[in-house]
């Protein structure tokens, strides 16, 4: 791995000018005693990427994010990540942007000035910073009220500007979305996917609602039971490919089950079916026409991850 | 300076801790009130023809010393912030900030003592002002009220109060401490600082003389050869040193499992 990757005084842009990924680990597993919590998994992140980690709780999501951001050694396994080994017994631990589950900070000073303190630990940045960050998350820089007053929602937009304020070339964001309202949870939404896109960031981010996973992330990896069940990519072709048709009558099912332009993959009641599609959706929707299918919806199906979800928790 | 900064962010975190200025709010009253009762008390001591009233610097002075007794407080005042880093997550996000886990730990070491020490030396000046109030300073006969220093605390009694008070911060650093050796153990916050006072308290009780906590924080008013200044502050010293090593070696073990 490239070392300028280390150099925290180069900006984002400059940074993910470096080849390779920022994460970069195979057959990562931990064993405590004899419990098996983590095995085999293998994991990419590059800059400018967003890549989510779902799974049920005790899949090991927290266990491989304390290896990655390198509070816990593997049993197992190897790789780097920001150009650490991940297997090295040495202290030093690469600087990343961390969002833990419990937000925690000094509850009796603001918002600000907890930042400027937490700032100040590696002083790559001053103190200005942490206005435009508080801006930036949508928190009020002049506000003067103590943390401990603050919302849980208020908490995570505060946890997510200490972790994005040094401009990290990677972030990891535990339940980002936990305890926010639904305006809130579009607005992180988009802050995340411009922190890949606008900033080059990568983004590593665990969350329970898929839906949100399916909407923000590149690559979505499906934990359970320790291990990485699946890869699912909701932007790739087939994830795009796979459509949910309703239809008028119960007969039209039959009819478009034979139609060549599309294959049925799944029945969800007498009038709605899941379909793989094999030509543009024009073209399908000719060929259903031409059949005589009575067509009420057709439309991208946005349960795939929960499906494979799913999947990967029964297998 | 990335020490620095990690020290600053944990010793603001302590001393910005409602229970800091409780604490120091309540010792500096008890202070100020003992040496309120004890201003019209006579003493007799080494270098004195007879009965003396308590002048200021022997009030102070005495004052000091008796504040080692509050030794037990401390793991419950700037303790359990080990604990609470571990449950929390915190401790992910300080490390990697602080570039390493050394320089984490050591920042949490020295706001340990720093937060103490800065609180003892606020509550000894005001102690200082509070005994010039109240009697002359007058430190001729300030030797009789201190089995150890006579000399000293007649010729430069703030001197050898505040070097007690550094003594004295290093005690409450080192009880500290335990709190997070407790917590590398697995204990949570509440448990890390109860167990530390309770477990001092049963030292007190359990330990011969030279290894003894509670005789360790008299550190003027000592009779006992082996119980000087400099063989109290090398105690402390040590247990501060032994504390912190164990728990840093712990972490370890722990994080490599």
């Amino acid at each position: 791995m490239n070392e300028t990757i280390f150099d925290t005084t180069t900006s984002v842009p400059e940074r993910s000018k470096v080849a390779g990924p920022l994460i970069d680990v195979r057959g990562v597993g931990k064993i405590y005693g004899s419990t098996t919590v983590l095995e085999d998994v293998a994991m990419t992140v590059r800059p400018g990427e967003v890549v989510g980690l779902v799974g049920p709780n005790g899949a090991g999501k927290t266990t491989l994010i304390r290896i990655l951001s390198g509070m816990s050694r593997p049993s197992r396994g190897e790789g780097t990540v920001l150009g650490r080994d991940i297997t090295a017994t040495t202290g030093r631990v690469p600087f990343m942007g961390l969002m833990v589950e419990r937000p925690m900070f000094i509850e009796t000073l603001n918002a600000r000035r907890n930042l400027e303190l937490l700032f100040s630990i590696r002083g790559v940045v001053d103190g200005s910073t942490a206005c435009d960050v508080l801006e930036r998350v949508g928190l009020d820089p002049s506000e003067r009220k103590a943390v401990r007053t603050y919302s849980l929602g208020m908490r995570q937009r505060l946890s997510l500007a200490q972790a994005i304020g040094e401009r990290p070339a990677l972030v990891v964001l535990d339940e980002p979305t936990n305890g926010l309202d639904p305006l809130g949870i579009v607005e992180m939404r988009g802050l995340v996917r411009e922190l890949a896109d606008r900033d080059g960031m990568g983004v590593l981010l665990t969350s329970h609602l898929l839906a949100e996973v399916e909407a923000v992330c590149d690559r979505v990896v499906l934990m359970h039971g320790g291990r990485a069940r699946r890869v699912y990519a909701p932007g790739d072709a087939d994830s795009r490919s796979t459509m949910v048709l309703e239809v008028a009558e119960p007969s039209d099912i039959e009819r478009a089950a034979c139609i060549t332009a599309l294959e049925v993959i799944g029945r969800e009641g007498p009038l709605r079916m899941r379909v793989k599609v094999h030509e543009c959706v024009p073209d399908v929707i000719r060929a259903l026409v031409g059949a005589g299918v009575g067509i009420e919806a057709i439309y991208r199906d946005g349960n795939g991850l929960e499906r494979a979800y799913m999947e990967a928790v029964g297998e | 300076m990335r020490g620095l900064g990690a020290l600053r962010h944990e010793a603001v975190r302590l001393m910005t801790r409602w229970r800091y200025w409780v604490a120091g709010l309540v010792m500096l009253m008890f202070g100020v009130g003992s040496m309120l009762a004890r201003a019209s008390d006579l003493v007799i001591g080494a270098g004195t023809a007879g009965p003396v009233p308590y002048s200021g610097s022997m009030l102070w002075l005495t004052e000091i010393d008796n504040a080692g007794v509050y030794f037990l407080a401390w793991p419950l005042i700037i303790g359990g912030t080990l604990a609470e880093d571990l449950e929390s997550g915190l401790a992910s996000l300080l490390i990697t900030r602080a570039g390493s886990r050394w320089r984490w730990f050591a920042a949490k070491l020295g706001a340990a003592y720093l937060s103490s020490t800065a609180l003892l030396i606020v509550l000894a000046a005001v102690w200082l002002l509070a005994a010039v109030l109240i009697a002359p300073w007058d430190p001729t006969h300030a030797g009789s009220v201190v089995p150890w220093g006579r000399d000293l605390a007649s010729s430069a009694p703030v001197l050898l109060g505040f070097g007690v008070v550094l003594i004295l911060g290093l005690a409450a650093a080192a009880t500290s401490t335990s709190t997070m050796l407790l917590a590398a153990l697995g204990a949570g916050r509440t448990v890390s600082q109860v167990g530390a006072t309770v477990a001092y308290l049963a030292f007190m009780f359990a330990l011969p003389g030279p290894i003894n906590p509670g005789e360790r924080v008299a550190v003027l008013n000592v009779f006992a050869e082996w119980a000087t200044p400099l063989t109290t502050f090398a105690y402390w010293v040590g247990v501060f040193g032994l504390t912190a090593t164990a728990t840093y070696v712990l972490l370890r073990v722990r994080e490599n499992q």
